[in-house]
């Protein structure tokens, strides 16, 4: 192979020279001891972790179609608690089988519609990975739109572990939440990001076992949690 | 090219799994790998701190000291890239004035120290990112083509190939800088 030219070579020696100065060292050093002290940095608008591909803006539309769609639809006043509707999150998310085994509105109907609450009446279940599989829309649709307020500022912060803090959050806060899938996949991503493989593979497996055949889960397999 | 690659200084057998330790032992390294990927003087500080922060964070994964730069690598080169990218999305991509940076002590010498950085530099920036890598890696910083393999996450042939190119690349730029210098 070719080597480097006499002056092409004059250059990267010259770089090899080069020593972070030394009171440049001391202060990095006290900055990052700081920092380790105060913990993780607060999520930024936009950060590196924006990069990630999470479809959260195509969530949050169809969302907020989902939203309105069920403001606007009748309320039964004989059901004191309003039924939990299983909607798609996205328009892809019709491929999920929890989806297709229920009868769902569509994600973009033309003018207002009718929940039918026993075709849309979704039984909780009792396990914790079946619970994972009910994706509901919230009697309240700002919920809904708080969680993807709460991923996006996840997905945009400015450090892996200020991404990860705020997915903790999303967890806590929305043990059952309907962009329960989104969160797991973009907490996969930012492991595979951070060097934590074994974390993201078991993340991963999460995906899979509680979405399985949905978007998330395919993209899972495109990350770290699958392929080294 | 093999050479360069293949009679590099290796690893220390054992190495302190210690942040501290690691920081005092490899914050050089990690320093001329962000510069040379692109982070400007004004952020080399920040830079610095991100990779050891998550060095402090992933500590418990790194199981094969003998790997530690590989491995610091691959964590700099991301925070490279996302200053890089930051910058971009701020306007800040030129570098700072010359007059901004330390000088040597020497003056003559500073200048042409200076000068010769700021070449290389631009020449690095025309290199698309993988070719910068392995170039950076194997001409500045001589790590082996097995250790720029593993922090790159490819395999050697394409280590190979990707050097070459990018000492073409290199070479091609720094012939046009110079014909722009007056």
């Amino acid at each position: 192979m070719t080597e480097l030219s006499p002056d092409a070579r004059r250059l990267v020696d010259a770089a090899r020279q080069e020593r972070l100065p030394l009171d440049a060292r001391e202060r990095i050093l006290e900055g990052l001891k700081t920092r380790i002290a105060q913990g993780p940095p607060p999520p930024t608008p936009r950060g590196p972790l924006a990069a990630l591909k999470v479809p959260l803006g195509l969530v949050s539309a169809a969302l907020v179609v989902a939203g309105v769609v069920a403001l606007r639809a009748p309320r039964d006043n004989t059901h004191p608690q309003p039924p939990s509707v299983h909607v798609p999150t996205t328009t892809h998310m019709a491929s999920s089988p929890s989806v297709v085994a229920l009868p769902t509105p569509p994600p973009a109907p033309a003018g207002p519609a009718r929940v039918e609450a026993p075709a849309t009446r979704v039984t909780a279940p009792a396990s914790g990975a079946s619970e994972a599989r009910a994706p509901r829309l919230r009697e309240d649709p700002v919920g809904v739109l708080e969680e993807a307020a709460l991923l996006r500022r996840a997905r945009s912060a400015s450090s892996g572990a200020g991404s990860l803090a705020l997915l903790d959050g999303y967890d806590r806060r929305f043990p059952r939440g309907a962009l329960q899938a989104e969160a797991w996949l973009l907490r996969v991503r930012v492991l595979c990001m951070e060097h934590r493989p074994s974390e993201a593979r078991r993340w991963g497996q999460r995906v899979l076992q509680a979405h399985p055949g949905s978007p998330a889960a395919t993209a899972v397999g495109a990350t770290c949690a699958v392929t080294p | 090219m093999e050479t360069s690659l293949q009679d590099s200084a290796p690893q220390a057998a054992t190495e302190p799994l210690d942040l501290e330790a690691l920081y005092h032992r490899h914050a050089d390294f990690v320093w001329r790998c962000l510069r040379r990927l692109g982070v400007r003087d004004a952020n080399l500080d920040d830079a610095v701190q991100e990779v050891f922060l998550v060095v402090h964070r992933r500590l418990g994964d790194l199981h094969a000291p003998e790997g530690v730069r590989s491995w610091l690598f691959a964590i700099a080169f991301n925070v490279a890239r996302d200053h890089r990218r930051a910058a971009q999305r701020k306007g800040l991509a030129e570098p700072l004035p010359e007059t901004l940076r330390d000088p040597l002590p020497d003056p003559s010498q500073a200048l042409s120290q200076r000068e010769d950085l700021r070449l290389l530099d631009a020449a690095l920036d025309t290199l698309d990112d993988p070719r910068r890598a392995v170039f950076v890696l194997t001409e500045i910083e001589q790590l082996t083509a097995p250790e720029i393999a593993s922090a790159l996450g490819v395999n050697l042939n394409t280590v190979y190939s990707r050097l070459r190119l990018a000492r073409a690349d290199f070479e091609r730029a720094v012939a046009r800088l110079r014909r722009r210098t007056p």
